[in-house]
């Protein structure tokens, strides 16, 4: 199984995204870097159908004049869910500025996103945070506890740079998104908060704010993992999503090795 | 300088020379122990009174070795009947436990003492993991998981989950809080250069509760010194604690004489099954690396050193008020530290000579030594 490459035309040009697996769909918002293939990514999409959306401007394709900041494009992400993923309720995963995007989104597609995870997520850092550093090298380190696990991704590192140009345009030199911070208490999609217990660059305050804002939601720490745990920690961060996301609620009960029967959930590896 | 009065609360009233593991407990006798708990305890209380700044409690399993299976139990007590001294707890051994019920334990203790609690984060000795029943391969990847863990679950603003390697768990918001804020100051055991160095990585009080070799500590202390310069921090004196075995009499020879009866008891008959135990995880696992191993095993003839010798090189602080204020001067200035743990119910000492030997630290050596 891998990732098929599609495009499909919204209000405010072309998207290209990747898609892959069966069942419920899900939405994953990449980071800054752009589109990451990862094992947990694969093997969600043995039991999830997984929209994954190049954000416009990043690995060489167009972009959108109509996209300045999360929100905006949260707004023409809503318009992707309804055209591309069926019309109906989805779960949405977000990482890093994905994760502050997938937040919006959760705002403002309200009772349509069922269930919600934001990894790492940025767009939170309260003020007086010292900013995340501009040098990839410096911030290669305070991002990965394992950097030997990253998997060659195939761009150069010119691409990587002209990838980071985009930041701007979606966090547009916010670093605590007020707005968002004010309505998070809005969104009522059941959320898990993920957060790298070694993460240098996002601070635990970001995390911890979710929590405090966002009505039904929980924060996880993965232990000996940074800003990338998908990376870091792939088979646990595998366990602990796939986890929330069959169980729900309930995924804060331990079940042991057998789950009840007509729960759903997959038995214990 | 700050004193430390550590106490291993031994079942003494026993001759029986086990070698099997564990030790059986055909011969125990609850009513002794009533009143040896009792009595172990006045003397924890009266140390107080006598200049020590630290009551340290420690965890021992399945052995007259030490009766504190659950130190926090005898933390408790003490916090009861004590006003100023810290609760030293040397501590919970961290890779046995449920670390959430360890952060619980030491958040009460320390919330019940208003601020006064130490907390002992360590491994432990190889042969606990036999009672416990935990792969003792596992101990250093348990205890460093627990303790970041246990750090978390103290300083944490909102409820959360923990998804570890050793650990899970998927909703923790403990009550109480810990006293002391961001929390309770961290020990760790300093009993080799890794220890040491991952210490200094928890920014946590080095402690070398037993000092036998002057050059081994420093070596171990610079581990420390160095490791935390790494990290962007500089260890103070009152972040190292050295221990010794302490017994201060009238003469020398008294004072040298019932040592050396307590000490052939602890060896004798308190140590007896440990080693056994001890000696099945050395060969059978990776407890401990090459060299700490071959430590390790020297450190087990340290029950049979003989005392002039650890006297002369004052790495045990035994005969009159003068030499043990002499000793522990020296001992400051060779290892720069600022709690000085004192171990004076070895063996079977008479608790009578225990009380005596307290007063004379109270009245000769506590003024002399506490400005150092």
């Amino acid at each position: 199984m891998a990732f098929e490459r599609k495009e499909t035309k919204l209000s405010t040009g072309p998207v290209s995204y990747y898609k892959q697996g069966k069942g419920q769909p899900i939405l994953y918002l990449h980071s800054g870097t752009g589109v990451r293939f990862t094992e947990p990514l694969d093997k969600l999409a043995e039991s999830y159908t997984i929209y994954m959306p190049i954000f416009p401007g990043y690995d060489g394709t167009a972009a959108h004049d109509g996209i300045k900041g999360g929100k905006a494009f949260a707004g023409v992400l809503k318009e992707f869910a309804e055209k591309e993923m069926g019309g109906g309720k989805i779960d949405v995963i977000g990482h890093s500025i994905g994760g502050w995007i997938a937040a919006w989104l959760a705002v403002l597609m309200g009772e349509q996103v069922d269930q919600l995870v934001v990894v790492g997520t940025g767009g939170l850092r309260p003020p007086g945070t010292p900013p995340m550093p501009s040098d990839p090298a410096a911030l290669r380190k305070l991002a990965y506890v394992y950097p030997e696990k990253i998997k060659p991704d195939g761009r150069t590192p010119e691409q990587g740079a002209e990838n980071r140009k985009m930041i701007p345009v979606y966090n547009q030199g916010v670093s605590y998104d007020e707005e968002l911070v004010a309505r998070l208490p809005e969104i009522t999609a059941l959320t898990m908060i993920v957060h790298g217990e070694k993460d240098g660059t996002i601070p635990e305050a970001s995390s911890t704010l979710l929590r405090n804002r966002i009505k039904k939601s929980h924060l996880i720490f993965l232990y000996d993992a940074g800003h990338v745990p998908e990376v870091d920690q792939p088979e646990r961060f595998t366990r602990l999503v796939s986890d929330f996301l069959s169980r729900g609620e309930a995924f804060l009960v331990n079940w042991g090795s057998q789950p009840p029967a007509g729960s759903g959930a997959p038995a214990a590896a | 300088m700050q004193f430390s009065y550590f106490h291993l609360m031994p079942y003494t009233a026993t001759t029986r020379k086990p070698d099997d593991w564990p030790v059986p407990n055909h011969d125990f006798d609850a009513k002794v122990a009533n009143e040896l708990y009792a009595a172990y305890i006045d003397s924890m209380v009266f140390a107080e009174s006598c200049g020590f700044d630290w009551i340290g409690c420690n965890e021992h399993h399945m052995s007259p070795y030490g009766m504190m299976s659950n130190p926090n139990i005898i933390g408790s007590a003490l916090i009861q009947r004590t006003k100023r001294a810290k609760i030293a707890m040397v501590g919970s051994l961290v890779p046995l436990l449920n670390p959430l019920r360890v952060a619980e334990e030491y958040a009460m203790l320390d919330t019940m003492s208003g601020g006064r609690l130490i907390a002992g984060l360590l491994r432990g000795i190889p042969h606990e993991y036999v009672a416990y029943n935990v792969p003792p391969d596992e101990s250093y990847g348990r205890l460093i998981e627990a303790i970041h863990f246990i750090k978390k679950a103290w300083t944490s603003e909102e409820p959360f989950g923990w998804e570890g390697k050793y650990y899970q768990f998927r909703a923790v918001s403990i009550w109480p809080r810990p006293y002391q804020k961001p929390m309770p100051r961290i020990l760790m055991s300093g009993s080799s250069e890794a220890s040491a160095k991952l210490a200094a990585r928890e920014k946590a009080i080095l402690g070398l509760v037993q000092v036998t070799d002057i050059d081994a500590t420093k070596k171990m202390i610079q581990a420390y010194r160095d490791e935390a310069k790494e990290c962007g921090w500089t260890p103070g004196p009152e972040d190292i604690m050295c221990g010794s075995s302490c017994l201060i009499a009238d003469s020398f020879q008294e004072a040298r004489d019932m040592m050396e009866e307590g000490r052939a008891f602890l060896a004798d008959i308190l140590g007896g099954g440990m080693r056994t135990a001890q000696q099945l995880v050395l060969q059978k696992s990776r407890y401990y690396d090459d060299e700490t191993k071959k430590k390790f095993r020297d450190m087990r003839n340290i029950m049979r050193m003989p005392i002039d010798k650890m006297v002369k090189d004052k790495t045990m602080l035994v005969g009159t008020p003068e030499m043990v204020i002499d000793s522990i001067k020296y001992l400051k200035k060779e290892l720069g530290h600022g709690t000085m743990s004192l171990s004076m119910k070895i063996g079977n000492l008479p608790n009578a000579a225990i009380t005596r030997s307290l007063e004379k630290f109270r009245d000769h050596v506590h003024p002399e030594v506490k400005n150092l």
